[in-house]
């Protein structure tokens, strides 16, 4: 309740440290105080207590799930402080939006009560669609925008109905309340109910056939907004769906888990599929997210109490190397007037740096041992196993054998000798550290995965 | 740990640290110190193993130094482990003392060779392997020397690389090894199978109540002598040591023929207490060491490379030593091996240092008449000549001898057959003798004027080796002479059971001597005759008239023969799969799962259209299929 609380304090400070027209030093008021979150948040770690009638509650996987969004927003204002440099007055506002959305973030790992579930999610998604749409300039950014607020109106839309009839059928929004009435209960609103919370879940997480939006959205937004999609909001989004698939839905599993079982065979083909022709990086990472949140919908399938684990790891390896390609990506598109995976050729030859950056993380995507992106699959693909999802996990591999071919055609074009290679790159003192630390955390990710596989 | 281990570690670091600077940081450090430290490392490993040898006496317990653990599988568990007993005793005497000697030997041969720090590195590390293999105390721990031995024996005959031939006979020394290799680890199994350990001392425990014969066993110890045919170059498996003199003489000298290939006869002596459990296994050995014997007899009677010539003879004289396995007289083999050891060494680096003299001419059609030129090359080849022929009192004589009385003893007949392989062998080796140091020069003017005698580093080698062909023997004096005599017997009596040989009175023996003396005379007085006035010359294989002697010259045609029948077929195999199998139908597969997934990729990309409308048709469709999933499926 603490890490909820302070960051909307935090939020408000930083729209005030842009009325104080503090400029570029406004990013460290959220920087320090992100900070101090993640201190209460170590503080409050096996204290699980609930707040206001059981409508949140902070256990330790509302706590570990609200860390990782909580660090990778760190990590991301880290490295605008190099990406903003010499913005206008209304980059506070930019930091301010991104921390209140985070607050949405915490809610969505925390709720136990359905009306706090479709509050963290307004929370988190209005700010984004400004942020996708803050280039104002740019007839992409705004387009982004656009799309983004249409296509996530229509499946809020989605998600309030499917709340609605989930009242309707057990006369609760409380999670352990439904969890109870829900075998209960004969009506088919509540079947109906359920399927359309997931649909809109599904939008959310952009499986398919819900995810056309994701690339052109995560192409027009400015980059860091990009990243903060890819990563804050996907991890929320997934920190929700399990808490409530795996409590308070569970009774209804043999409503959904065939749709879903479909649906994860689809999300995980057409994300790599998709991927496989595109020449732009930045719409290359909208297909490679999609693909990702198929592996970690595997886990879904499961329901078991290792799969939050596993998920949570999941998001955590994805989120660093998710966080790294999109730094080197953005310096590069920076200097070469472009994203396109043509631009990166040679990028080894001056920049050696973020070339073996780029292969760690891109190899981490890709699944290759021993990084974390390997153990983070492997414990996916394990606890399926165990659960006899035999088929499901043939055909992961099968996507992840597809997707290694576009991380390591992406990463072949670093590594070739080109003419156009481009000029030695300026990496600023705070990038760097961040694309440190995101290596040397696939690194310990890789070696001991059980430090955040048996967290919860 | 007590001084003995320590010594024994010593003997075993020395040459490995010296192959890890060579090799590591070998491109930056001067010639001369490379040498030195080479040469230095494995004689340092000599003085430890002749300090230890000092130690030990017949009566002796044998000490084992266990390392660590080296793996552990089920019930199987290894000890990275060594043993040292007085069979270990002696072959790491001849491993590091003519060790010791060849790499000062190679100072003065390989001094103006570019890839000199290579070389010695290589040389290191192959004395390093070559005491593994015969201080394991287990079969593991020896199998790692075994395939290492292997691995520098094919660096090193495709040393100089940048000759295509050198490369294929190493690939063949490989590939004829790997055969042999897998018959031992077949034998390594059966043996783990059965008794659940590779330990040479726990299978001694355990193999004691078993009947003499068994089945298992016999396949068992077929296999293994499998490993000990490929290693030790014998029939069928015995076309790689030929060719293997590919490499720089002192390899030659060093590897394939004081130490590696004997490596096999160390095999079958070290499990001594297996092979003589199984008779039938014994007499195989010792028909295919006869066979082998006589067969690269005959080869060397024609042949006009100079190091072809030893090659084939070190086939024969190998096949010689497994005659004396095969008869059971365990200890007479490794008495020939230590015999052949020096002065078979000895005929490599003279042989070299005549060629290091008429620059790298290694036909003996060319030479003639070096005794002058290189006097001291010159005694010291004769000496050798002399040992191997059988002519008491050098060193050949004694063990060639004991051999033969235990084949006598078995059967007349083989033991006849074996004395006309000694026969051929004075032959060849004074034919050559007389055809190099003889006669009068046959070469250019060119290369005649810069004949000159090798550097001191590479005489002084040939003259202790000189020295230790002349005395070697003394070490086993035949008993009909004294009672006690046989130094070896006596000292390996508690490790390996002395056999004699049965039925046969002193007075046979002492006329079998003089029987096979004499007509080793006759055959150096015929080679005399022939080829001593420097008159007959021989000729190119192609020319040969006689159509025997042609065959000969040819080596059978067995190389050809091999090639027809297992090589072509096996590349015929290899071009189906390459060509076919994998180029057609693996290759295809695999593309046509590519484009599967790129034409997929190019119709869902067709979907993302950009349009609003478009994707919320698209997701209105898809709630809709959610809803009604259970209703349709």
């Amino acid at each position: 309740m603490k890490a909820l609380i302070l960051t909307s304090v935090i939020g408000i400070a930083t729209l005030f440290a842009g009325v104080f027209k503090m400029r570029n030093n406004s990013v460290w008021v959220p920087l320090l105080g992100l900070l101090g979150v993640m201190l209460t948040i170590v503080a409050d770690w096996n204290t699980n207590i609930s707040w206001y009638n059981n409508m949140v509650r902070f256990d330790n996987y509302a706590l570990a799930f609200s860390g990782i969004t909580i660090a990778a927003l760190i990590f991301i204002l880290t490295i605008s402080i190099d990406h903003y440099k010499g913005a206008g007055n209304s980059i506070a506002d930019i930091y301010g939006l991104m921390v209140f959305s985070v607050v949405g973030a915490i809610v969505m790992s925390s709720f136990s009560n359905l009306a706090m579930l479709f509050i963290g999610v307004e929370i988190l998604s209005i700010p984004v669609y400004i942020l996708a749409g803050s280039n104002r300039r740019l007839t992409s950014s705004n387009e982004s925008a656009l799309k983004y607020f249409l296509m996530g109106s229509f499946a809020s839309g989605i998600l309030l109905f499917g709340i609605a009839l989930v009242y309707g059928a057990t006369q609760t929004l409380d999670l352990d309340q439904i969890a109870l009435l829900g075998p209960t209960v004969q009506s088919p609103m509540l079947t109906i109910g359920v399927l359309m919370v997931l649909s809109g879940f599904l939008f959310k997480i952009a499986a398919a056939p819900f995810h056309f939006w994701a690339p052109d959205v995560y192409e027009g937004a400015p980059g860091l907004v990009t990243a903060f999609m890819a990563t804050i909001v996907k991890t929320a989004a997934f920190a929700a769906f399990f808490r409530l698939f795996s409590t308070a839905f569970v009774s209804e599993e043999s409503a959904w888990f065939k749709v879903l079982w479909g649906i994860t065979a689809a999300t995980l083909l057409a994300g790599n599929l998709t991927a496989l022709f595109q020449t732009k990086m930045k719409r290359l990472l909208a297909y490679s997210s999609i693909a990702h949140a198929g592996y970690m919908l595997l886990a879904m399938l499961t329901l078991n109490k290792q799969a939050g684990g596993a998920i949570l790891l999941y998001a955590a390896s994805y989120t660093l190397a998710t966080i790294a390609v999109f730094a080197v990506m953005l310096l590069v598109s920076e200097a070469q007037g472009s994203d396109s995976l043509a631009k990166f050729k040679g990028l080894r030859k001056n920049n050696p740096f973020l070339a073996v950056v780029l292969a760690i993380a891109l190899f981490s995507m890709a699944g290759i041992p021993p990084l974390a992106g390997f153990f983070s699959k492997y414990y996916l693909f394990a606890i399926a196993l165990k659960s006899n999802l035999f088929y499901i996990v043939i055909v992961a591999i099968v996507a992840s054998i597809i997707g290694a071919w576009y991380y390591l055609k992406s990463l072949s074009m670093a590594f070739l000798d080109s003419d156009e290679a481009p000029e030695k790159i300026e990496v600023g003192l705070p990038t760097r550290i961040v694309l440190i630390a995101c290596v040397i955390g696939a690194l310990i990710l890789g070696i001991r995965p059980d430090l955040i596989l048996h967290l919860i | 740990m007590s001084s003995s281990e320590i010594l024994l570690l010593t003997c075993l670091l020395a040459p490995l640290s010296g192959a890890g600077i060579l090799l590591i940081a070998g491109r930056s450090l001067p010639k001369s110190f490379a040498s030195a430290l080479a040469t230095t490392s494995v004689f340092l490993s000599f003085i430890a193993a002749f300090l230890l040898f000092r130690q030990t006496g017949a009566e002796t317990a044998a000490f084992k130094l266990n390392l660590f653990s080296w793996f552990t599988a089920g019930k199987l568990s290894v000890d990275m482990a060594f043993r040292y007993d007085q069979l270990t005793a002696l072959f790491l005497l001849v491993i590091t003392g003519i060790g010791s000697l060849i790499h000062l030997y190679s100072a003065g041969y390989m001094h103006e060779d570019e890839g000199h720090n290579r070389f010695f590195g290589y040389l290191n590390f192959f004395v390093f392997f070559m005491i593994i293999l015969v201080t394991g105390a287990n079969f593991a721990v020896m199998f790692a020397g075994w395939e290492g031995v292997g691995l520098c024996s094919y660096l090193l005959i495709g040393f100089w690389y940048k000759n295509s031939d050198y490369n294929l006979a190493a690939r063949k020394a490989f590939v004829m090894n790997r055969i042999g290799d897998l018959g031992l680890l077949a034998g390594l199994f059966m043996l783990l199978n059965r008794y659940n350990t590779l330990d040479f001392e726990a299978l001694q425990e355990a193999v004691k109540a078993v009947k003499s014969g068994d089945a298992y066993l016999t396949t068992a110890t077929v296999c293994l002598f499998i490993g000990a045919m490929g290693k030790s170059a014998q029939l069928p498996l015995f076309t790689w040591l030929p060719d293997a003199m590919a490499g720089p003489t002192p390899v030659s000298a060093l590897i394939h023929a004081a130490t590696m290939v004997t490596a096999g006869i160390y095999l079958v002596v070290r499990n001594h207490f297996l092979f003589s459990l199984t008779p039938a296994t014994l007499d195989l050995i010792l028909y295919v060491g006869l066979a082998t014997a006589l067969f690269a007899a005959t080869i060397g009677l024609r042949q006009n490379d100079i190091k072809k010539v030893l090659a084939y003879s070190t086939v024969s004289q190998l096949g010689f030593m497994f005659i004396a396995l095969g008869t059971g007289a365990f200890t007479t083999g490794f008495f020939h091996v230590f015999t052949h050891a020096f002065f078979k060494a000895l005929l490599f680096l003279g042989a070299g240092s005549v060629i290091h003299a008429l620059h790298h001419e290694q036909d003996m059609r060319f030479m003639g008449g070096l005794k002058k030129k290189l006097p001291i090359t010159w005694i010291t080849f004769l000496i050798g000549t002399i040992a191997i022929s059988g002519i008491p009192p050098l060193a050949g004589f004694f063990s060639k001898d004991e051999i033969l009385a235990f084949l006598y003893a078995k059967n007349p007949i083989l033991w006849g057959l074996a004395l006309l392989g000694s026969l051929m062998t004075a032959f060849y080796m004074f034919r050559l003798y007389f055809l190099v140091f003889h006669g009068s020069y046959r070469g250019d003017a060119h290369t005649e004027s810069h004949i000159h005698e090798s550097p001191i580093s590479m005489t002084l080698p040939l003259m202790v080796l000189a020295a230790c062909s002349l005395i070697a023997g003394f070490i086993g004096i035949p008993e009909v002479f004294a009672a006690h005599s046989h130094w070896l017997n006596h000292f390996l009596g508690n490790l390996i059971p002395v056999q004699h040989p049965e039925g046969i009175s002193h007075s046979t023996e002492i006329t079998l001597m003089g029987v096979s003396v004499t007509a080793v005379l006759v055959m150096v007085a015929i080679a005399f005759r022939v080829y001593g006035q420097g008159k007959v010359v021989p000729v190119a294989p192609e020319e040969e008239k006689n159509p025997v002697f042609k065959l000969l010259a040819q080596k059978y045609r067995i190389d050809e023969f091999y090639n027809f029948l297992f090589v072509a077929p096996f590349n015929a195999i290899s071009q189906f799969f390459g060509k076919i199998v994998d180029n057609q139908i693996v290759d295809g597969i695999v593309n046509a799962m590519g484009n599967l997934a790129m034409t997929t990729s190019g119709l869902l990309r067709l979907l993302h259209n950009g349009r609003v409308g478009t994707y919320l048709l698209a997701m209105t469709l898809g709630v809709i299929l959610v809803l009604a999933y259970n209703l349709i499926f």
